[in-house]
């Protein structure tokens, strides 16, 4: 691919940025993210320099409590204070970088307790360590140089052991911007030309994550966290701010692309390959995915270690279906965010995704990742997220779920056991699409191009989901949760679903036709512990609920799971050396691990 | 001179305080984390932060905490002293860890129990062996596991299959709490014989030396007994995380809930007094007075 397209490309996005900024600054300014905009767009005067003073101020007012108090932040202040500080020192009035000071030098800083805030701290602690390397010490009691040693270490050791085994808190369309917006002000800002070098490769896998399942502005297919009550919106999290920004692909909208937390990227130099932002918008033809990430943290309640997570997803032209082999070690392992699979078509909010869940809830469930005593932490964590316990609930992982899937057909079961406390499963479906109900299988036109069909293993009900109001705005539907919700009652349920382009059928009505005569045969459930379908396109899919997945006879080696693959992708796993090719253009990553040595373990929630 | 009065008792709660019942309780530095545990020294107090932040030192005419953890050390539930400097293991979920300085001043950790089970890294307790500091007890989620060598081997005891959260060394005997299988007692840490329960039964978070009795820290409250069995529940119901007894005063108790506050006691509990201002209290030591 020639300087031309990447040039292009750049281009394209820097008209974006120009739609983001202007837009966001025109609508409020409220926190230290979001002050990147208006310290690229605005002039210096002092009634600008008086708002940026206010906003340091206001960010960072909190203090500890009492006699001695001092500024108190965490992740989500450190990394845009080292960010402020490292970029726009020469631009930002004195008070505020005083204040700014004030709270790296003298504050009270909380790590946090996962990948990304982990990231976060580091990338800012490095940030403020270099920019006041002359300082005795730092907020801590250890001088820069410990400060930017310790943050260089944990940087590099977590993108070598991205490159090796896969990202740890992997494809999350909430977090997957705190990890990538720290990459990019590092990139600009960091002295160390090796920490440079490794950071931009990681990013071109970060932008590779997103590529591969994106979807006209959806994040297709399974997700190691995608809560708080998300997963069923068109758009969750904040990714949507950096789709648009690095592949368009949909109308500039100034209320979902402009999320605070994308603007230190969107006012940044960084441009990815131009490359990946064709692979995201290729749909010309129907491809799988395949990826691996790492295994969960999962540090007691459980016997074993959790395995890797294998990824499958399969990119039609007019759907996305993906779902994921978690690798969860059994019963008590049960991560809250956790999102094992979904389809995915063009439509609007709660209008195009169907998924469902057992809405696992021991007691077990929290302690298994969080150090509370596992006596209280069901009412601890339940007070700040009640929704984490609530019957309905469609997210998080469950240890009874397995999955299989080939192609646009996903088998999902559950064997719970009976004394649960929620021994059914949740079945989410749009309310928008006219449901045709024949001989076991549910089945749905999307009016975008793709026919489903569902087959419900249980009796189920039909009932509805609405939760009134959203934690977040929405684009076109004001509630947090809107549609069907099928109670699947029995604690050895499941669900078949396939979804096939509409064009390889005479219609509809042909579509349900020659679905509902091809009946799964689920005899040897849940006895046998193996289900078995017959896909419209002639395979034929075999399921043992715990042992071996068949396809046309063949079990599915999950084991033999690259780091990535896809069309024009070479990345196997273990390596730390990636290809992405497309046409002539190739990008070659190798993050020259030395197998000989260990990794640096995660110890930190991802 | 001691960086804190020797009278005072010293909690560990959102930040370390100092103080006695009766009076008002300080805060030592700003720091307002989830404080789970605490070594007292002459000339330095040590306190372990839950929720990822890590390992922390006080030293005398001190205006902050001093960072002891780095990148590896993170969510520390246990610490105990072994000497030296920084003379200390760290017990996290991830397993045990020690830590040396670097040329440049900062504390590097090398972790001792990786290659255990899943159940068995996860720390809650350490108790290191009063006449050998190269042995250590470890409270884990899977029972007491035992080294001789500094963590370089490890060996289970009797106790597996429970989470054990508390392990101390009195009246000549090593003492575990158990989540399920409640009091335990041992001459040499390894071989345990079970010592009963209240009738109440639950976890025990906290064991303690009073006089000729243990007190225990437990689901519902403090309990007091000795290694016959008999176990009497008394005071306040609350899941009781901590429990200290005074030096001078058998009957001179303070507890401390998770969540249920400070509370103390002057009449080996009879009456309860709950000192207002604190709601988690995970960690007490007591005066130092002999």
């Amino acid at each position: 691919m020639s300087n031309i397209i990447q040039e292009t490309y750049n281009g394209e996005v820097d008209t974006r940025v120009e739609k983001i900024i202007r837009s966001r600054v025109a609508t409020n300014i409220g926190g230290l993210w979001d002050l990147n905009a208006l310290l690229k767009f605005e002039e210096n005067n002092t009634q600008i320099d008086a708002q940026i003073v206010q906003i340091v101020k206001k960010s960072l007012s909190d203090q500890t409590d009492g006699w001695g108090g001092r500024p108190a932040g965490g992740p989500f202040h450190v990394f845009p204070c080292g960010a402020l500080i490292a970029r726009w020192s020469d631009r930002l009035p004195e008070e505020a970088i005083m204040i700014i000071k004030n709270f790296m030098i003298d504050g009270v800083l909380e790590r946090g307790n996962t990948e990304n805030h982990w990231l976060m701290f580091y990338v800012g602690s490095l940030l403020a360590a270099q920019y006041w390397s002359g300082e005795d010490r730092m907020w801590n009691d250890l001088s820069p140089e410990a400060v930017k040693r310790e943050a260089t270490r944990w940087i590099l050791g977590m993108i070598e052991r991205t490159a090796v085994n896969g990202h740890h808190e992997y494809d999350s369309p909430q977090y997957h911007t705190e990890h990538l917006v720290p990459m990019i002000i590092l990139l600009e800002h960091a002295v160390d030309s090796n920490l440079r070098k490794q950071v931009e490769q990681v990013l071109a896998l970060y932008v590779a994550d997103m590529a591969l399942e994106y979807y006209y502005g959806a994040w297709a297919g399974a997700h190691c966290r995608e809560g708080y009550r998300e997963n069923t919106w068109k758009r969750s999290g904040s990714i949507s701010g950096l789709q648009y920004l690095y592949f368009g692909d949909e109308p500039f909208n100034s209320i979902y692309h402009t999320h605070p937390f994308c603007i230190p990227a969107v006012t940044a130099k960084y441009r990815p390959p131009a490359l990946f932002a064709e692979m995201a918008l290729d749909r010309t033809r129907p491809y799988i995915v395949k990826k691996t990430k790492a295994p969960r943290t999962i540090y007691r309640r459980v016997k074993t270690e959790a395995k890797p997570v294998r990824k499958y997803t399969y990119m039609s032209p007019s759907f996305a279906l993906g779902s994921s082999q978690t690798g969860l070690p059994g019963p008590g392992s049960g991560p809250i965010d956790l999102i094992s699979w979904d389809l995915t078509w063009q439509g609007e909010n709660q209008e195009a995704k169907i998924s469902c869940n057992h809405p696992y809830r021991s007691p077990e469930r929290f302690s298994a990742f969080l150090v509370g005593y596992p006596q209280q932490i069901g009412r601890q964590i339940g007070s700040d997220k009640p929704y984490l316990q609530w019957p309905d609930r469609l997210f998080g992982a469950s240890p009874y779920e397995r999955i299989m899937q080939h192609k646009g057909t996903i088998i999902v079961l559950y064997k719970i056991p009976p004394d649960d406390e929620t021994p059914y499963i949740n079945l989410f479906l749009p309310r928008n699409i006219a449901w045709v109900e024949r001989s076991g299988w549910i089945m749905g036109d999307t009016g975008t191009g793709a026919y489903m069909a569902l087959f419900p293993i249980g009796p189920y009900e039909w009932t509805e989901i609405r939760e009134a109001g959203s934690a977040r705005f929405l684009a076109s539907n004001p509630n947090q949760i809107d549609g069907w919700l099928l109670r699947i009652n029995d604690i050895y349920s499941g669900l078949i679903l396939e979804t096939q382009e509409s064009e390889g059928h005479e219609s509809f009505e042909t579509f349900c036709t020659s679905r509902s005569a091809l009946q799964p045969d689920v005899e040897s459930w849940p006895e046998q512990n193996m289900v078995s379908v017959d896909t419209l396109e002639g395979s034929r899919m075999e399921m043992s609920y715990d042992s071996v997945h068949k396809v046309d006879g063949e079990p599915i080696a999950y084991d033999d799971y690259p780091l990535y693959g896809a069309p024009g992708v070479d990345a196997p796993l273990g390596t730390g050396k990636m290809k992405f090719c497309r046409g002539t253009h190739e990008i070659n990553l190798d993050f020259c691990v030395d197998n000989s040595q260990p990794l640096l373990p995660i110890r930190v929630i991802g | 001179m001691e960086i804190i009065p020797s009278n005072h008792w010293i909690i560990g709660s959102n930040g370390v305080y100092h103080g006695t019942p009766r009076n008002s309780w300080t805060r030592v530095g700003a720091q307002e984390y989830g404080i789970s545990s605490l070594i007292r020294e002459p000339n330095r107090l040590l306190a372990g932060a839950s929720w990822g932040s890590g390992l922390w030192e006080w030293t005398e005419n001190s205006d902050r905490w001093k960072q002891l953890h780095d990148e590896t050390l993170t969510e520390v539930i246990a610490i105990a002293s072994i000497g030296g400097n920084p003379g200390l293991i760290a017990g996290s979920p991830y397993g045990v860890a020690t830590g040396s300085y670097d040329e440049i001043g900062a504390v590097r950790w090398t972790h001792h129990s990786d290659t255990l089970q899943v159940n068995e890294r996860f720390t809650n307790a350490i108790l290191v062996h009063p006449r050998d500091t190269s042995t250590w007890l470890i409270g884990t989620e899977s029972g007491v596991i035992v080294t001789t060598n500094s963590g370089s081997t490890w060996k289970q005891t009797t106790i597996t299959d429970t989470p054990v959260r508390a392990l101390i060394y009195g009246q000549n005997l090593f003492w575990a709490g158990t989540d399920n299988k409640g009091i335990w007692c041992s001459e040499d840490g390894i071989h345990w014989l079970s010592v009963g329960h209240t009738v109440d039964g639950g976890a025990i978070f906290g064991l303690s030396e009073a006089g000729n009795s243990i007190l225990a820290g437990t689901e519902h409250g403090v309990a007091i007994g000795d290694s016959s069995g008999k176990w009497n529940r008394m005071g306040p119901r609350y899941l009781c995380a901590s429990v200290a007894c005074h030096p001078r005063s058998s009957l001179s108790w303070l507890s401390g809930g998770a969540p249920g506050g400070l509370w103390y006691t002057q009449d080996g509990g009879e009456y309860w007094y709950q000192i207002e201002g604190f709601v988690n209290v995970h960690s007490i030591l007591a005066p130092r007075e002999a």
